[in-house]
């Protein structure tokens, strides 16, 4: 607005209290004939952004362009205050900005809920009133600390803080620090999260994995140690059911011979039975550390282990570069072992062709054993890695169904996963990760 | 309060209300924004 100061019957300043009352925005220039120096002061004192004197009109343009100059930083200025107090408010995390001698300036409402305080309480009081009692010296050491070298300070990244409310009561809480330079010095955005929820899930997601590891580890010791307990008993059994078959088959009748068959048998798929659940509990009690292991030697190894089996079967094992995966030899050999001897005891009517592959997956190695078997059937796969599970019937294929369970809880060690794809008739690819160790291919 | 007399003067997105009494001030002050490169159209409105 551009007013004349003296008017027939009103003047320039009343211009100003309209303008000032109904666009306070709106810079008014006073173009007057003549303005006393007090009566320019008292203007500009009042509201007025600018005069000019009639006799000086060039300058007109110039006051008018500072104006909408001063009127746009104005308003930015005030849009970016908006902006910070909106976010401020709308934060979902408590925040305070606290001056540098600790006291608090600003605190938006998740704050107040948090602390259980109003604002006007917490305006001006010191910081460590939001402390408990047995931190407030040490906290006031670590701000004067930050005082000095302030510096962002991320949620999270402190330690463990805890906080008093106004009812006395304490809260966990994760701070962030971050210094705002200001026209009246630096002052320190704190940002607060009450993280009791967080904690306490923690508190039971840690006592949860502490009561299955404690479990766990008697499951395998009691497995481990019955397993083992109950040998040599069973031992005696079937070296004593051995020798009544050899010393009375044919005295009794037959039906004595058959049961004594029965007893003989029995006791030998139980020995069998006992010693996969002793290999299965050795998987954790006497696993050795994990180190770069060359899964080429080791597939070598276990192929002249297998040497008997795969001539009887004439399988055919092929196998390019293998590389060098972060393992523990045995138990990689076992891995390999079972997957090689069921793709050689679970053949079609061709020779088995058995092909051994590696891919890189990220931190880890992908090893597939693919054959050209029976497969297996989609409704028995969910079944196939549990313990003692058989798909077949002992007459048909024999053992106790252990071997893909060790292999699982092996690779499992390992830190890596085993599945399979199949196609029942024409073969399987079984599947497993073990993690790299930067050793490459050998 | 009313005011006297006026004109307003849109210059692209700026609009200028200028306060005076004096129709030669009127013209002399719009001569001096046009020169300083301000271009506007006008119009007065005359209150009582």
């Amino acid at each position: 607005m551009l007013a004349d100061y003296n008017l027939p019957q009103w003047s320039g300043m009343e211009a100003l209290e309209v303008l000032l009352h109904e666009e306070p925005s709106v810079p008014l220039i006073l173009v007057t004939g003549v303005l006393g120096e007090e009566t320019a002061v008292e203007c500009i004192k009042e509201g007025a952004t600018d005069y000019v004197l009639k006799s000086s009109l060039a300058r007109l343009p110039v006051a008018i362009r500072r104006a909408l100059q001063e009127k746009q930083v104005r308003e930015q200025r005030e849009l970016a205050e908006e902006l910070f107090r909106r976010a401020v408010e709308s934060s979902p995390s408590g925040i305070l900005m606290v001056d540098e001698t600790g006291k608090i300036c600003l605190s938006n409402a998740v704050a107040e809920t948090m602390f259980g305080y109003k604002c006007d309480e917490l305006a001006g009081q010191s910081i460590e009133m939001l402390v408990p009692d047995r931190f407030r010296r040490l906290h006031r050491e670590h701000r004067a600390a930050y005082h000095n070298a302030p510096i962002q300070h991320g949620l999270g990244k402190g330690r463990d803080l805890f906080a008093v409310r106004k009812d006395g009561g304490e809260f966990p809480v994760e701070i962030g620090l971050n210094p705002v330079h200001t026209s009246a010095g630096t002052q320190t955005m704190i940002v607060a999260v009450d993280i009791t929820a967080r904690k306490q899930a923690e508190r039971e997601a840690e006592e949860y994995t502490r009561e299955l590891q404690r479990s766990n580890a008697e499951l395998e010791q009691f497995a481990y140690v019955a397993s083992h307990d109950l040998q040599e008993p069973l031992r005696m059994v079937a070296s004593y059911t051995e020798l009544l078959a050899e010393r009375y088959r044919g005295k009794l009748d037959d039906k004595a011979d058959k049961y004594i068959g029965y007893a003989v048998d029995g006791a030998h798929r139980m020995q069998r039975l006992i010693q996969d659940l002793l290999a299965y509990a050795r998987v954790s009690s006497q696993a050795r550390p994990l180190q770069p292991t060359d899964s080429g030697a080791v597939l070598a190894s276990v192929v002249t282990q297998l040497r008997q089996t795969i001539e009887k079967n004439n399988a055919k094992i092929v196998w390019q570069h293998l590389p060098v995966v972060h393992a523990d030899e045995m138990q990689l050999g076992q891995v390999f072992q079972n997957l090689i001897g069921n793709a050689c005891k679970f053949h079609s009517e061709q020779p088995p062709r058995i092909e051994i592959r590696a891919t890189p997956a990220g931190d880890m190695w992908q090893l597939s054993v693919a054959d050209n078997g029976i497969g297996i059937a989609r409704e028995s796969s969910a079944r196939i890695f549990q313990m003692f599970q058989r798909l077949h019937t002992r007459e048909e294929y024999e053992g106790t169904g252990i071997g893909l369970a060790i292999a699982k809880r092996i690779v499992e060690r390992h830190g890596g996963q085993i599945w399979f794809d199949s196609v029942p008739g024409a073969g399987t690819t079984f599947y497993f990760t073990m993690p790299k160790c930067g050793g490459g291919i050998a | 309060m009313r005011i006297q007399a006026g004109q307003v003067a849109p210059a692209r997105d700026v609009h200028f209300l200028l306060v005076e009494d004096n129709q030669l001030d009127v013209e002399l002050i719009q001569c001096e924004l046009r020169r300083a490169g301000f271009e506007f159209t006008s119009a007065v409105v005359e209150t009582r």
